[in-house]
């Protein structure tokens, strides 16, 4: 498996599992370029890895905001030479009941999720194509199946599994792959905040009865974004713990 | 392939094509191998070949199709290696037909083949990974399960049943750390095929090639690796995108 002296970012990975496949794929030799909205927090894992030894920098920027993007990425080719992988990780959601959600949070949400995961492909694959290699890992979720209360992200995951599996096809005859993880119950800092009713249910849906660990996506993530995983492409890969096996 | 290292692995249908790929990744990788498969001479040259590389194999011609059959060499394993941690379903079956042509025998043969086969050694083997609290089952199925062209009646159909066999088997296995997951191949190039045949499917193809044993291999060996050990019920396709033209596909 390789990925060694690859280039890759990572958006919103100053947090979660974008943080870990960042760890990952810098520790297996990739230069990696941290992203998140937040400044302080790719100071503060550009400054962690960076003692580690390890090859990366960091990009503080909106992905919803197109100039931002192309800057960064047009960046991230001036660094490192290239950009072969990208992976599509930063996301939010607001949730509640239909009739409770405002069209902000449809907005916002369908922007984080599918209007950032657009802008950073579309500006991305340039330079990609350029290169007849390229990795795309788009991270929706497993609730992109529909989960109540979750109508702006269901749709916004969704979209992106639509977008996948269209630059799955456009981009195929390049060198490119495009393909969607799809992420269950993860243990992150968000579960720690659950109270322990809503973790008893949630667990009880759970067929292995456990959460998964960021290490999980990690190593998923890295298997789809390696050179060799080229004859994969359009998928939906589910990293759940066989939670996509049922609803209910 | 590596998180295989001192592993026991199964492979039925370990001598094709793939089934030798298979069978050589797993022992690259430091597993322990059993290679299954009909014809003893082919089985017994794949395991001097691993053996000549310093790897560990134990071979055994065994007809997957007789349940019988099935028992003794899964016991035959267990007295050579112990527990088995790792099973890889990949006899494949592809003859197909259009329905006034699938005879009795026909369809029997499928069945045996993509089906029972699968379900005789998931039978005696993923109790025993239950018990050790460890195991991973891939089984290997076929695109054509989608039923997507026409003369394929009986292989779209035994290889569609895979599908519920592997997501039944995840939800039954899923508290004791016994993952079971399905590689869904699409057009793979076989040395059966012209150079014009495979030109032809590969521009058909949304990555403009065919597969190869090595796509399906390092597959097949991140399903069987602790690396995807939260990872169970899945069908994921090694198809270089095929799979986008059918509604069925995910
Ligand atoms: N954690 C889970 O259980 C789980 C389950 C399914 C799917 N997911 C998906 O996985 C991805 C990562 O989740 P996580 O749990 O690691 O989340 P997280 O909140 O820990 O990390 C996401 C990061 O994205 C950043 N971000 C938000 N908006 C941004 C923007 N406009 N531009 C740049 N960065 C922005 C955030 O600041 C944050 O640091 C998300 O897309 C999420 O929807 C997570």
């Amino acid at each position: 498996m390789s990925i060694k002296n690859r280039v890759a970012l990572i958006t919103g990975s100053g947090s979660g599992i974008g943080k870990q496949t960042a760890l990952r794929m810098a520790e297996s030799g990739a230069k990696v370029v941290i992203n998140d909205l937040v400044t302080d927090k790719v100071d503060a894992t550009v400054k962690e890895f960076k003692a580690m030894g390890l090859d990366v920098i960091g990009k503080p920027a909106d992905i919803c905001d197109k100039t931002s993007v192309d800057n960064m990425i047009k960046e991230t080719v001036d660094t490192f030479g290239s950009i072969d992988i990208l992976v599509n990780n930063a996301g939010m959601e607001y949730a509640g009941a239909l009739r409770k959600l405002s069209e902000r949070d449809f907005d916002v949400t369908i922007n984080v999720n599918l209007k950032g995961t657009f802008l950073c492909c579309q500006a991305a694959h340039n330079y990609m194509v350029k290169n007849s290699h390229g990795r795309i890992v788009n991270i929706a979720s497993r609730a992109w199946l529909g989960g109540p209360g979750q109508a702006p992200y269901t749709s916004a995951k969704a979209g992106m599994v639509g977008l996948t599996r269209g630059l799955a096809l456009e981009l195929g005859g390049k060198g490119i792959t495009s393909n969607c993880i799809a992420p269950g119950l993860i243990h992150t800092p968000l579960w720690e905040e659950l109270p322990e009713k809503n973790q008893k249910f949630l667990l009880s849906k759970q067929p292995t009865g456990q959460l998964g660990e960021v290490d999980d996506l990690a190593y998923a993530i890295m298997f789809l974004a390696d050179d060799d995983s080229s004859f994969i492409t359009g998928q939906i890969f589910y990293v759940c713990g066989g939670r996509s096996l049922f609803s209910g | 392939m590596d998180g295989v290292e001192n592993k026991t692995a199964v492979i039925v249908g370990g001598t094709g094509e793939i089934g030798k790929a298979i069978s050589l990744g797993f022992a690259d990788g430091g597993a322990k191998v059993a290679v299954c498969d009909t014809d003893q001479k082919q089985v017994d040259s794949i395991v001097e070949a691993i053996k000549g590389k310093g790897g560990k194999a134990f071979g055994l011609a065994v007809d997957p199709a007789k349940p019988e059959a099935v028992k003794a060499a899964v016991s035959k394993i267990k007295a050579e290696f112990g527990s088995i941690d790792i099973l890889v379903n990949n006899v494949d079956d592809s003859e197909g037909f259009e329905i006034a042509d699938v005879s009795d025998d026909r369809w029997s043969n499928s069945v045996n083949k993509n089906l029972n086969s699968v379900l005789y050694f998931c039978r005696e083997i993923i109790p025993g990974m239950r018990e050790n609290k460890y195991g991973r089952v891939v089984n290997i199925t076929d695109i054509d399960y989608l039923g997507w062209r026409k003369g394929k009646v009986n292989c779209s159909a035994t290889k569609a049943a895979i599908f519920g066999l592997t997501r039944s088997l995840a939800l039954e296995g899923a508290h004791d750390n016994v993952t079971t997951n399905c590689l869904i191949k699409g057009e793979t190039a076989g040395s059966d095929l012209s150079d014009d045949e495979r030109a032809k499917m590969a521009s058909r193809t949304p990555v403009k090639r065919l597969g190869t044993p090595e796509d399906i291999v390092r597959t097949v060996g991140f399903f069987a690796s602790q690396k995807a050990k939260y990872i169970t019920g899945q069908m994921l396709f090694v198809c270089g995108g095929k799979s986008l033209y059918s509604s069925m596909a995910f």
